[in-house]
């Protein structure tokens, strides 16, 4: 099929395409930093004894699971007003959707490594003399955040894909800004293979800085010297 | 011992818990704050006018379709026809406009949910969208023209729409889908469920479709980008739609508010300017001065 490729409206809207796409990045990085901080409250809640915590908390995680994201950012964004009078601007919006989705499956990942860590190393912990903050703090929480980073990573690229979910609230990024440019110049093809271009820009410099941050000393399960 | 354990580890869970809920809270307080400081929530339910009045401003959601109204993506500035209607409305009574971006999909919600009072766009007056809202005087007459593929297109007049089997592509919601689906019986009608109007006339481009129905301006700026495919039926529309101010479903302060703004732009002339400024070469029909319309014009 004959088409005639015209990449000057890319050039046309650059600024355009760059503030959506820096929107993006910041709606990620403000959904994780979110997500992660909700992440370790609700597994802390997750793997407690106690059930009038650990119950409620299990409840919250599989009904945000359940909810599919356009679902929760349209109901918030729209049906808020109505029912509860919060007019929310749509960037908190898809902040708060994207943090509250984020802490619902860091929170399982975190239970999942909490869970792995094997008893024997608790209690050599406890045997060496070290307080419950100290165990918490230097083998459980290190050892979590260790098991933890390869799956948090590829939520963090999956979730900087979907903040383009955001668009269907209107919230200015990329995907968004490549509507209203579409709208000026329709060149939709043109416009898309650009987004396209930029999502890849971003996310596979972003890939490789989190698999060599995997093998770096901060992150690798294997302690330093084996 | 275990119970101890238990116990410390329960309040540290609750502690950092707390402080995660304290921290959302206050996130969700400034955004309230901040939205609340410049602007009075208004239930839905009730008319926009007294609202309107005692904020001073009117709050459009605004739905790119130049030259009705155009959002240049590089400053986010809000223009156009219907923008400069709505302006000049609103400053004869001394109002403030502020504008929200919105899309085909979502623009209905933007007022049952009452974030916005009024839709400020070419938005065509339907039967369908008349049984949820309401809509001021048209503005504007907008006709439903055809874009085709130049080469080994199966369509070059009003009788190939008749063919067994054409594909035809038209936007969910628009006028162009509603005309396919009662007169082209024999048509394979293909309902695009996006948000971008010129998206039935990338199917034609692509070749999944055979030919695309939108509104004049839309399909003659899609064609002015692609020399591929061209614009039928420009001068003999299929149909004519007329396009108003969409509001709530009985806000009728408010829509006579705007009937009579509309009107008297039309009556001083200011309608006229306006249109030639925007479209010179007439993409729609404007709306008839009383004294043109009983003279036939």
């Amino acid at each position: 099929m004959h088409y005639e490729w015209d990449f000057s409206v890319v050039w046309q809207f650059r600024g355009a395409l760059l503030s959506g796409l820096l929107t993006t990045l910041w709606l990620t990085l403000l959904s994780a930093f979110f997500g992660l901080v909700g992440g370790v409250a609700l597994a802390l809640c997750l793997t407690n004894r106690v059930a009038t915590i650990r119950i409620p908390a299990t409840l919250a995680v599989e009904l945000i699971r359940a909810i599919p994201l356009p679902v929760a950012l349209v109901y918030l964004y729209y049906v808020g007003p109505t029912l509860a009078g919060i007019t929310l601007p749509s960037f908190t919006t898809s902040v708060l959707v994207f943090s509250v989705n984020f802490a619902a499956f860091a929170a399982d990942v975190f239970r999942g490594s909490i869970a792995a860590i094997p008893r024997s190393h608790i209690d050599a912990a406890a045997a060496l003399g070290m307080s419950r903050l100290m165990v918490l703090r230097r083998v459980v929480f290190a050892e979590a955040i260790r098991r933890s980073f390869p799956a948090l990573n590829a939520l963090l690229v999956s979730l900087l894909k979907l903040t383009s979910l955001a668009a269907l609230i209107n919230t200015p990024e990329l995907v968004h800004v490549s509507g209203l440019i579409v709208s000026e110049r329709p060149r939709v093809f043109e416009v898309y293979t650009a987004m396209a271009a930029l999502y890849l820009a971003v996310i596979v410099p972003i890939v490789y800085l989190l698999r060599r941050l995997e093998r770096s000393r901060w992150f690798a399960l294997e302690p330093i010297g084996n | 011992m275990n119970s101890s354990t238990n116990g410390r580890q329960a309040r540290v869970g609750m502690g950092i818990a707390i402080l995660a809920l304290l921290l959302s809270i206050f996130a969700l307080g400034a955004a309230w704050t901040t939205v609340h400081s410049s602007q009075e929530f208004q239930p839905a339910s009730q008319g926009s006018l007294k609202y309107i009045l005692n904020r001073g401003e009117i709050r459009a959601a605004v739905v790119p379709i130049p030259p009705l109204v155009s959002i240049d993506p590089n400053t986010k500035e809000v223009s156009g026809y219907a923008v400069d209607l709505l302006n000049a409305i609103a400053s004869q009574a001394k109002l403030r406009v502020t504008y929200s971006v919105a899309d085909w999909g979502n623009m209905g919600t933007e007022l049952t949910s009452g974030r916005s009072d009024v839709i400020c766009s070419g938005v065509f007056l339907t039967v369908d969208r008349a049984k949820e809202f309401a809509f001021s005087m048209p503005y504007s007459y907008w006709g439903i023209v055809a874009v085709v593929r130049k080469e080994g297109g199966l369509v070059s007049n009003k009788a190939d729409l008749y063919k067994p089997g054409l594909r035809v592509a038209a936007l969910v919601g628009e006028a162009g889908l509603d005309f396919a689906k009662h007169t082209l019986q024999k048509a394979i009608v293909m309902p695009m469920s996006g948000s971008d109007l010129t998206q039935p006339m990338s199917e034609v481009l692509a070749g999944r479709a055979d030919v695309a129905f939108g509104d004049l301006a839309t399909c003659k700026r899609f064609v002015a980008e692609h020399s591929e495919v061209q614009l039928l039926f420009e001068g003999n529309p299929l149909n004519v739609f007329s396009a108003g101010f969409m509001l709530r479903q009985g806000d009728e302060a408010f829509r006579q508010f705007l009937d009579i703004g509309l009107q008297q732009l039309n009556l001083s002339g200011e309608m006229e300017r306006l249109e030639a400024k925007y479209e010179p070469q007439k993409s729609w029909l404007s709306t008839p001065r009383p004294w043109q319309a009983s003279t036939g014009r």
